[in-house]
């Protein structure tokens, strides 16, 4: 099966400002696919030019095989970064005339709504003004909106901000949904977490530039795994090892010390179990604790973007 | 394609039509209506009450006085008859009429006048035979069957007699101090059983003569001993200043008249008049100018002033529903989903719809009051128009330049609102269109006496003035190229604002978050975005 979605070479500039730089990516039928990167990094800009809704300055671009996302709209639907709904429209009729929009018929639509907010517990809220809804609910009906018509792909900015945790854990759900139903999900984030849970396919950028894209786990063997270990015996024979770096003391109970250290790829478990008891360390207890993206990011983009992002991440947790 | 314009405009429409305000003020129409057109009628009739007035006459013969009376009975008369005749120009059979016209050759003359047709002879004959039963047995067979029956005012004057404690001779020395205490409503005269007040006493002194043409006395400076006194308590009543004085003057007039002819039969001609046909030339054959030429003449008046106000009252509804979408942010998601200029000319229509309702409310509850009311004269007046409607282009064609004006500024409106932000950017730019609204017509008038001279023409050419140029030259045949041009010229300007509006709100996309500038807007414009 082809690419639903493909961008190449795009490039972008608002005055003698770079927004998106050379950037390509690629997304098949029926992936998750998340769009990452830090705020400003250009994932606004490029969904919007994979939208049509703005044109690129050079590079292509093709979306369900036509040049023209207009030309396969019904078979889209979108939220865009920045929300809004018609305020004085009952949810459901907001959601149903957007439907409508894409070519459902009315009864359809209205019909399809409702269902929708019984589903996802704002059934309550079905006939209420959206400006009597609280932001955390207009934000879930307009997403709502968005798959009312039952598009075949999903193009998402950023549709976890603005969200409560638990909406946040309903939002997560609703897009796993959408994935058993075979439908293709692109959403962009700067909070990783999201990402990592639900995406078959990452696409990193910074700066305007594509600096990573595979599968999550591709992006964690980018960085070996760290290993814990807690003993009570000295470890100096370990941290010797060409193969072992980074050894940090992560936590101390009485004699009990439990260390972090990153090995080499060529150190296998076996092998470092075998190492342990040769030199008579005891194991207590032992991990072997994958990299989270958010490390692979950092690792990939370098510091400057790390406050960024860990500022956001602590904000959210 | 034409899908989504209609769904932008059903949406338009339903939204509107379902606010509360939309609904308070249209249930608010009928009771303004009828506050309007009734309520100071009424306060008038319930006001002005009959006026009581005394006539003393002091000449001689004494004969004025009566003279007077019959005067003021005559034109009561005239009134009644008059609107007899209306509602016989309503409810008439088909078959006494020719083209909303009497048919002249059917009917018996008296059927065929109108106020100032009346003879006294005329009058004489309602008021000796029996009034308005005689009248409308007169009419009766010419009507259609089940016709309401017609409002005829009361008299609005009494005459009644002095009070018979008061001096008579001691009115012609010190006539304001004995009518004060009457006038003033300290003293009430009694009237069948129930107390009354004099309104007005004519005094009628011994030296009263009718006036020669250049005399003191006929241009008002005459003095008391020889001019007829109207005494009242301030100035006179509306009632009265608009009868009083006329009969007065009539009973003199016709009194010198059949003194100089020696005869009274002098009095039947002074009724003669010249025979006159007013011809249209703009028909065939020459035709009689009717009372539906008068209307369509002051048609484009009526409906130039209908189409401003029409425009002003909708003037913010078009301006803010621009702006909805993109102060909600919702524009990403319906340029996605529909061009810019789907939606600008669905916003457009449905606005226009919501127009179309409040007018057609209007008028539709207009026609039922005025109906309710009864009114003959309305009824004529409507079978008039639609007479226009059916047997000429006139009312059609002015219909059209009636939509095209309207959708010409409506689309202004619509531009202008891609622009706005915030209410008060909506009222900023309205200022200058609402300037814009009330200039064309004003200019258009000006030019309006001369349909057919170049000044006329050239306006017709120019969008925004074209609508209320043809509208005034509609009645006076204008040349086909005028026509056309008008509105061709004013179908491509509606078609480029509609193109307008949409690429600033395409523009307006890129714009997220922070308003733009109208000034970078305008840039943006001209690059093409
Ligand atoms: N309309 C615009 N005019 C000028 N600069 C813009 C505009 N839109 C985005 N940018 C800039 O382009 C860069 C990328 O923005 P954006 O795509 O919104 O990033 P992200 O969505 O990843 O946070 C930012 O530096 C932003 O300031
Ligand atoms: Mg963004």
């Amino acid at each position: 099966m082809g690419a639903v979605v493909s961008l190449s070479n795009i490039h972008k500039q608002y005055g003698n400002h770079v927004a998106v730089d050379d950037l390509s990516m690629q997304v098949e039928a029926g992936q998750v696919y998340g769009f990452l990167g830090p705020n400003g990094a250009g994932k606004t800009t490029s969904i919007r030019i994979l939208l049509g809704i703005i044109d690129q300055d050079s590079g292509q671009r093709e979306i369900m095989g036509h040049s023209r996302a207009f030309d396969v709209a019904r078979r889209i639907g979108y939220l865009p970064e920045e929300r809004g709904l018609y305020k004085n429209m009952s949810a459901e009729r907001v959601i149903a005339y957007l439907g409508r929009l894409k070519g459902m018929d009315g009864k359809a639509a209205i019909n399809r709504a409702r269902i929708l907010l019984d589903r996802y517990g704002l059934g309550d809220a079905a006939k209420k003004k959206v400006k009597q809804l609280s932001k955390g609910m207009a934000q879930k009906v307009q997403v709502l909106s968005t798959f009312v018509h039952d598009p075949d792909l999903l193009v998402l900015d950023e549709p976890f901000s603005g969200l409560d945790p638990v909406n946040q854990q309903i939002l997560e759900q609703l897009l796993s949904d959408m994935r058993e139903e075979g439908k293709t999900i692109i959403f962009s984030t700067h909070v990783m977490q999201h990402a990592e849970r639900l995406c078959d396919r990452i696409g990193l950028i910074a700066r305007g530039r594509d600096v990573f894209s595979g599968t999550v786990r591709e992006a964690k063997r980018l960085l070996t795994p760290h290993i814990h270990l807690r003993t009570a015996q000295d470890i100096t024979p370990l941290k010797q090892l060409s193969v072992i770096s980074d050894v940090t003391e992560v936590n101390r109970e009485d004699t009990m010390i439990e260390w972090r250290f990153e090995a080499d790829k060529s150190l296998t478990v076996e092998r470092l179990v075998e190492l342990c008891a040769k030199n008579g360390i005891g194991i207590d207890h032992f991990a072997m604790i994958e990299p989270s993206l958010h490390e692979v990011f950092v690792h990939l983009v370098g510091q400057d973007t790390r406050q960024e992002t860990g500022a956001e991440r602590e904000a959210l947790s | 394609m034409n899908k989504a314009i209609y769904l932008v405009a059903r949406h338009e429409f339903l939204e509107t039509v379902r606010t509360k305000s939309f609904i308070f003020s249209l249930a608010l129409i009928p009771a303004l209506l009828a506050l309007g057109l009734f309520v100071p009628g009424w306060l008038a009739s319930s006001t002005a009450v009959t006026r009581n007035v005394v006539i003393v006459d002091m000449t001689d013969n004494g004969t004025y006085g009566d003279r007077v009376a019959q005067e003021l009975e005559r034109a009561y008369a005239r009134k009644a008859l008059a609107s007899v005749t209306a509602h016989v120009r309503a409810y008439a059979l088909p078959d006494y009429k020719i083209d909303q016209s009497l048919d002249a050759e059917k009917l018996p003359s008296l059927l065929l006048k109108r106020h100032n047709d009346f003879t006294d002879r005329d009058a004489d004959a309602f008021l000796q035979n029996g009034g308005l039963t005689w009248a409308m047995a007169i009419a009766m067979p010419f009507l259609r069957p089940g016709s309401p029956p017609p409002t005829i005012e009361s008299k609005s004057i009494r005459l009644v007699d002095l009070p018979h404690n008061m001096d008579k001779a001691g009115l012609a020395d010190d006539p304001a101090s004995l009518l004060r205490p009457w006038l003033n409503g300290d003293r009430k005269l009694v009237i069948s059983g129930t107390e009354e007040r004099l309104h007005a006493a004519v005094i009628i002194p011994r030296g009263t003569n009718p006036a020669a043409p250049d005399s003191l006395g006929a241009l008002g400076y005459g003095s008391m001993a020889d001019s007829v006194q109207i005494w009242s308590d301030g100035p006179l009543s509306d009632s009265l200043s608009s009868r009083l004085p006329s009969a007065i003057d009539a009973a003199f007039r016709k009194d010198a008249l059949v003194a100089a002819a020696g005869n009274p039969e002098i009095l039947d001609h002074a009724g003669y008049r010249a025979p006159m046909l007013e011809l249209d030339i703009s028909a065939p054959e020459g035709r009689e100018v009717t009372p539906a030429d008068m209307i369509a003449r002051a048609l484009p008046r009526i409906l130039s002033f209908m189409l401003i106000y029409f425009l002003y009252i909708n003037m913010y509804m078009l301006m803010s529903n621009t702006m909805e979408e993109k102060a909600n942010r919702i524009i990403e998601v319906l340029v996605n989903s529909i061009t810019p200029n789907q939606l600008m000319v669905g916003k457009l229509l449905g606005s226009s719809l919501v127009a179309l309702t409040m007018f057609s409310f209007t008028v539709v509850t207009f026609m039922a009051i005025m109906l309710l009311a009864g009114g003959s004269m309305f009824v004529e007046f409507s079978g008039v128009i639609l007479g226009l409607l059916v047997n000429t282009p006139i009312l059609p064609a002015m219909l059209v330049y009636f939509v095209l004006g309207y959708f010409l500024f409506a689309g202004i409106f619509l531009t202008l609102g891609a622009f706005c932000e915030t209410a008060k950017d909506v009222q900023n730019l309205s200022t200058p269109v609402t300037l814009l609204m009330l200039v064309v017509p004003l200019v258009v008038w000006a030019f309006a006496d001369d349909p057919s001279g170049s000044g006329a023409r050239i306006l017709s050419w120019l969008p925004f003035f074209g609508p209320f140029m043809m509208m005034a030259r509609a009645t006076s045949d204008p040349q086909v190229a005028d026509i056309a041009g008008s509105i061709a010229v004013q179908i491509l300007t509606i078609g480029g604002l509609l193109w307008a509006s949409g690429k600033v709100f395409r523009i307006a996309v890129l714009f997220t978050g922070k308003a733009p500038k109208i000034g970078q807007l305008i840039r943006l414009l001209r690059t093409g975005g």
